[in-house]
């Protein structure tokens, strides 16, 4: 939001973006829209459409998978310089006004996440809709309890990707920004898929929340405690973020740019 | 217009984005070689995969997942924001002015084709030529032995005795002469491949004006709009009349079927008619 003599002005074009998700989601998943109703749990099947799983001994755990990750790398490639932009577009305008960066950066990052949390509620929205019209069962509260569980985790690990990108993005440009945390997810991912073979892991699966591509998922519908445990990593991992990346906002030279370098 | 590649070539391999993609190649290439290398430590050289199937751009070898996934980001890395840097900088006039339209726009387009083709054809030939040094070619391969069903099944695809549904790998021929003159075949074939994508994400660049972070969409949307092409393909014919729309699988090592190059050689040329038309419309363009 931009404030225009003491108004508040909206930026509708940044919030439209998020619209951007549907028509991708409704085009990979055409088959269910198109064929029969099979009898099968929305919650379930709405999981099973965005992650895949991985199984630990007799336990089995969902993670991200690389086929499904256009919801993740279309939000940070819409937003992944949403920070970085003003700062190296409109950087001494903007901060020859403001009081303290900090503050604008924790209201960018605000910002952020209430667009992340837009799209990742349209996202899952858009899931669930595919799910109904290929079920013959009904939302239950199992179904909606999955989708706002989801709908934070998702919102959070959106949020922390894409403010990573825009922090990397400042020093090294939005392209190095995000393909270095792309190649980072994309590693999380391997390593939780293979994790059965970790013998740590095997012994405690607990441990496997500590990857981020895993706790998005852990456990989901099973345990209440673990799911509450999810958000709450989640929110530390972010909080952490900000604050490190407020100090290193505070301190950026913003006279020294290359641009020619990227 | 040599003038005008060599500059930009040279602005190119100065560039962070031609470094970093060049970079990930090249972990990728010697991780996988490292890979091998750890694997058959102290084995014995009977139970080694042969030399020439442990190159990096076989689709069995161990990261080319994550490899295939960064791929259409990492070929729009060496030139492609060049020119939105160019239009950021506000310099394109001058150099223009130096050099002709038609010089700086197709230099572009040239300049980010080398890119391109540079930062997957050294990595793997190094790959390549770590293989065969390190490794011997003992005919271990991942099809069998002679008289195995895999080996009609996969390299051959036809038997008097089998009927499969798979075709056989591409350029039978070749392979069954040298299995490493199979490999820098693929490996050129990957590189042009890279090359090409690279021209195509530079055209795009010339419909931009700012967000140069965008510029990483169009390769992997087309990319996850073939994949579904791909599965609407394979659901609704039977295997005989299904094509593979999977264009990795046309450039790499791969045994999947379906694979007809008539179908990629025309898929190639519809990104070089748009880069070419994109170009043609800048140079045309008046600029005042």
């Amino acid at each position: 939001m931009n404030r225009v003599r003491g108004m508040t002005m909206i930026n509708w074009r940044k919030w439209c973006k998020t619209l951007l998700i549907i028509p991708p989601t409704i085009l990979y998943y055409y088959e269910d829209l198109l064929f029969g109703k099979y009898d099968h749990n929305i919650a379930s099947t709405m999981m099973v459409k965005i992650f895949g799983y991985v199984s630990i001994g007799e336990t089995h755990e969902f993670v991200m998978i690389v086929e499904n990750l256009l919801y993740l790398v279309l939000f940070n490639l819409l937003y992944g310089n949403f920070i970085s932009e003003d700062f190296r577009q409109r950087g001494i305008y903007i901060f020859s006004r403001v009081k303290s960066r900090e503050k604008w950066f924790y209201k960018k990052s605000f910002e952020l996440y209430c667009l992340a949390f837009c799209y990742a509620f349209i996202f899952l929205l858009t899931i669930l809709f595919i799910s109904m019209s290929s079920s013959t069962q009904k939302v239950d509260v199992g179904t909606l309890e999955t989708f706002v569980i989801m709908l934070l985790t998702i919102t959070i690990f959106l949020t922390i990707s894409t403010l990573l990108i825009n922090l990397i993005s400042l020093k090294f440009g939005n392209g190095v920004g995000f393909v270095s945390i792309y190649l980072a997810i994309l590693i999380l991912i391997t390593l939780a898929l293979k994790s059965e073979n970790i013998a740590l892991i095997r012994e405690y699966p607990i441990l496997m929340m500590l990857n981020p591509a895993t706790a998005i998922s852990f456990n989901l519908g099973d345990h209440f405690s673990y799911q509450i445990l999810t958000v709450a990593y989640y929110l530390t991992l972010n909080i952490l973020i900000l604050v490190i990346g407020a100090r290193y906002i505070a301190k950026y030279d913003i006279s020294l740019k290359d641009a020619e370098s990227y | 217009m040599s003038n005008s590649i060599k500059m930009q070539f040279s602005l190119m391999i100065n560039k962070l984005g031609f470094k970093v993609s060049f970079s990930c190649v090249l972990v990728y290439a010697l991780l996988t070689y490292v890979y091998y290398l750890l694997s058959y430590r102290g084995a014995d050289v009977l139970y080694f995969l042969s030399a020439n199937q442990q190159y990096a751009g076989n689709e069995l070898a161990p990261y080319w997942g994550i490899f295939q996934s960064l791929f259409p980001f990492l070929v729009v890395f060496p030139f492609a924001f060049s020119y939105l840097d160019d239009k950021a900088l506000s310099i394109d006039h001058y150099i223009i002015g130096r050099m002709s339209r038609n010089h700086y726009y197709v230099g572009k387009l040239i300049t980010g084709f080398l890119g391109g083709f540079i930062i997957i054809f050294i990595p793997f030939l190094l790959n390549l030529i770590l293989c065969n040094l390190t490794f011997q070619e003992n005919n271990n391969t991942y099809f069998g032995e002679y008289n195995l069903i895999p080996y009609f099944e996969i390299l051959s695809g036809r038997s008097v005795l089998f009927n499969t549904e798979f075709t056989g790998v591409p350029f039978l021929d070749l392979y069954l002469h040298s299995p490493f003159l199979y490999n820098v075949f693929y490996l050129f074939l990957l590189s042009l491949f890279s090359g090409i994508l690279s021209i195509f994400s530079g055209a795009c660049a010339f419909f931009m004006k700012k967000h140069k972070i965008l510029l990483l969409l169009p390769i992997y949307l087309l990319f996850y709009l073939s994949g579904i092409l791909d599965s609407y393909i394979y659901i609704n014919n039977d295997w005989i009349n299904y094509v593979n729309y999977k264009w990795m699988d046309y450039v790499n090592i791969s045994f999947n079927f379906g694979r007809n190059y008539y179908y990629f050689i025309g898929f190639i040329v519809c990104l070089l008619v748009f880069s070419s038309i994109s170009a043609y419309r800048m140079i045309k363009k008046d600029v005042i």
